[in-house]
């Protein structure tokens, strides 16, 4: 159906893209605001992605690859957004909703990673976004990010280590805080 | 901390910030700029026909001659798109205006070539069992350069694309020896040599696991074997990724013959960057002019040379700048500081001055389109509406035709009449590979 869809959509049928267009958004807006951390430019990423997926979908030769497409994009402008938040000196922030909060959730360590995954690059949340959360295989997400399958393991692997490295040290800054006040 | 529990972690975290769902509004703007296509002058039902006919065998109107020296002479990349009623969707590339001589292609599946003639004939060019994209006039105009492949079949899904030419007196389709090379997974236009003796183009190696990085490929005319003139390291699976130049796009050949310019993307010990770079012709003297960091996006397009074949513009995120809008940029093949022009968001560069002192520039954003003062760096706006995709200048300078969402317009620069001579269609995305059109005077 999807391929059906693309298809369409490569011939210029708007209602096609529509359809296409409401299908993804929620996932690329996922994804965008997990990468930008920012609702506002995600929802900007999201719309410049759905125009360039729209400008150059009839080049697109394969169109059962179309997701994977249409991620990579959408990375390719949330990178774009995170260098033109630094340049605007404009960052707003994305408010944690506590009634989406799983019921084990531990606030403190929400925070912890909240923090943590601030401070990794934009390639590293990607990285993490894709493959952890939404489940990209490694293949899949070396075309959605553009770098060879070694490169994602080797990627992946430090985007862990560097959260690890911050949670780490956010712990260690509170314990020493709290020895202090002691 | 270990790796399980980081794992955990980041599960959980996850689950707390992940959004349930897109907002309401995320989706709107997209479709202010996909605008419906409407029909004027007729063309699009011709344009439906024709799509309909593409199993018909392919044949050329002998007697309705091409006038080459006539007129808007649209080369490269920039492609518009012509919806029908039956919505079958055309790309075209505009070939003269006045005397209304149009190639078009077809945006399948399957894609094709066909030639609208001044009587408004239209006729296919690509035989029924294959698609056709990317056509690119010779600089005389007799002839057409682009990429051909046998359609699809289960036995083979992922056909290799070849180089091809056609007479365009006669359509007759003739491969040029390039068989066993498919096309990266975002093509650039071939680019002819200003002798029309060969072409160059981004082909990817049969060895080339991973369609995304091709090599610079010159192929001539005269049936000799085509010569490798840069070569991308090979990207495979679960390799690392070896320092070299990635990812061409936007191959264009110097007026004087030359150079090749050329974008990209590098590898090397600072990781990866943007480039722009010139070569000569014979694959020595390759000069990186310009390099940025390779974290934003919108980094494809064309790279324009100046009339004197000295410098080249191009568009590139701002100095210092990690990312943002596109900002025009002009670098000197002999090594001169880059200069960036006045700061206009999303400016692509679409064709340099006959005389050298101006650059105009297209784009997605409603403001794009833009003439450059070279000198000055200044810009000013050209009077057209909605996002433009190609802009080419008249030989003489004093107007230009810019190819819009809905439109071809010509413009007078230089603050005279702006009127729209073709309508009813809408642009595509071979901007996205480097836009340019030319134009010939009348007897020039």
């Amino acid at each position: 159906m999807t391929r059906e869809l693309v298809e369409l959509a490569q011939k210029g049928d708007h209602e096609a893209f529509e359809h296409l267009c409401g299908r993804m958004a929620g996932r690329l807006y996922a994804t965008a605001v997990l990468v930008l951390r920012d609702g506002e430019a995600a929802r900007d990423a999201v719309q410049e992605t759905l125009i360039e997926v729209w400008r150059r979908l009839p080049m697109l030769r394969e169109p059962d690859a179309f997701g994977g497409w249409v991620q990579r994009i959408l990375v390719r402008r949330c990178y774009a957004a995170v260098g033109r938040r630094r340049r605007l000196a404009e960052i707003s922030v994305v408010d944690l909703d506590a009634s989406t909060a799983s019921p084990e959730a531990d606030l403190v360590l929400v925070d912890q990673v909240e923090r943590a995954f601030r401070r990794l690059t934009p390639a590293q949340r990607a990285i993490l976004t894709l493959h952890h959360r939404l489940g990209y295989g490694d293949t899949d997400t070396a075309e959605i990010l553009g770098i060879p399958v070694g490169t994602v393991k080797s990627r992946l692997n430090r985007a862990k280590s560097a959260l690890r490295a911050s949670i780490d040290a956010d712990e260690r800054s509170v314990t020493s805080t709290k020895g202090q006040l002691a | 901390m270990n790796a399980n529990e980081i794992d955990r972690h980041l599960d959980i975290w996850f689950d707390v910030v992940e959004p349930r769902s897109a907002p309401a509004d995320v989706l709107p703007g997209v479709f202010a700029v996909t605008r419906t296509t409407h029909q004027r002058h007729g063309l699009a039902g011709r344009f439906a026909t024709l799509a309909a006919e593409r199993r018909m065998p392919a044949r050329v109107e002998s007697s309705l001659s091409f006038r080459l020296l006539v007129v808007l002479l649209a080369l490269l990349v920039t492609i518009i798109s012509v919806a029908g009623a039956a919505g079958a969707l055309l790309q075209m590339f505009p070939r003269s205006v006045e005397d209304g001589a149009i190639v078009v292609e077809t945006v399948g599946p399957p894609r094709g070539l066909a030639l609208l003639l001044p009587d408004g004939t239209v006729t296919a060019i690509t035989p029924p069992d294959r698609e056709e994209i990317c056509a690119i006039f010779s600089p005389d105009g007799s002839r057409v350069a682009f990429f051909s492949a046998p359609l699809r079949t289960a036995a083979d899904p992922e056909p290799a694309y070849e180089l091809a030419i056609a007479n365009a007196t006669q359509g007759a389709a003739r491969q040029l020896p390039v068989r066993a090379y498919r096309l990266p997974q975002e093509p650039s236009p071939p680019s002819w040599s200003p002798d029309g003796s060969a072409v160059v183009a981004v082909l990817l190696r049969p060895d080339q696991s991973m369609p995304i990085s091709g090599d610079l490929m010159i192929v001539p005319i005269n049936g000799s074997e085509p010569r490798p003139l840069l070569r991308s390291p090979l990207v495979r699976e679960g390799e690392d990724t070896e320092p070299g130049l990635y990812r061409f796009q936007g191959v264009q050949w110097s007026p004087d013959g030359a150079w090749i310019a050329f974008r990209g993307e590098l590898f090397d010990d600072q990781g990866w960057r943007y480039f722009v770079g010139v070569v000569r012709p014979d694959g020595s003297d390759l000069r990186l002019l310009d390099r940025w960091p390779l974290v934003g996006s919108l980094e494809w397009g064309g790279v324009v040379w100046s009339p004197d074949s000295t410098q080249v513009a191009y568009h590139r995120r701002p100095e210092g700048v990690a990312s943002g809008g596109m900002d025009v940029h002009i670098a000197s093949i002999d090594g001169a500081p880059v200069r960036p022009l006045e700061d206009v968001a999303n400016a692509f560069v679409a064709e340099w001055s006959p005389d050298g002192g101006r650059i105009a520039t297209v784009g997605l954003s409603v403001d794009s389109a833009h003439v450059f003062d070279v000198e000055s760096g200044a810009a000013a706006a050209l009077p057209v509406d909605g996002a433009t995709y190609g802009a080419t200048w008249s030989a003489r300078g004093d107007r230009l035709a810019v190819l819009g969402d809905d439109s071809l317009w010509i413009v007078e620069p230089d603050g005279g009449e702006t009127s729209e001579i073709l309508a009813g269609v809408t642009s595509s995305l071979c901007a996205a590979v480097g836009p340019s059109l030319s134009w010939q005077e009348v007897g020039q």
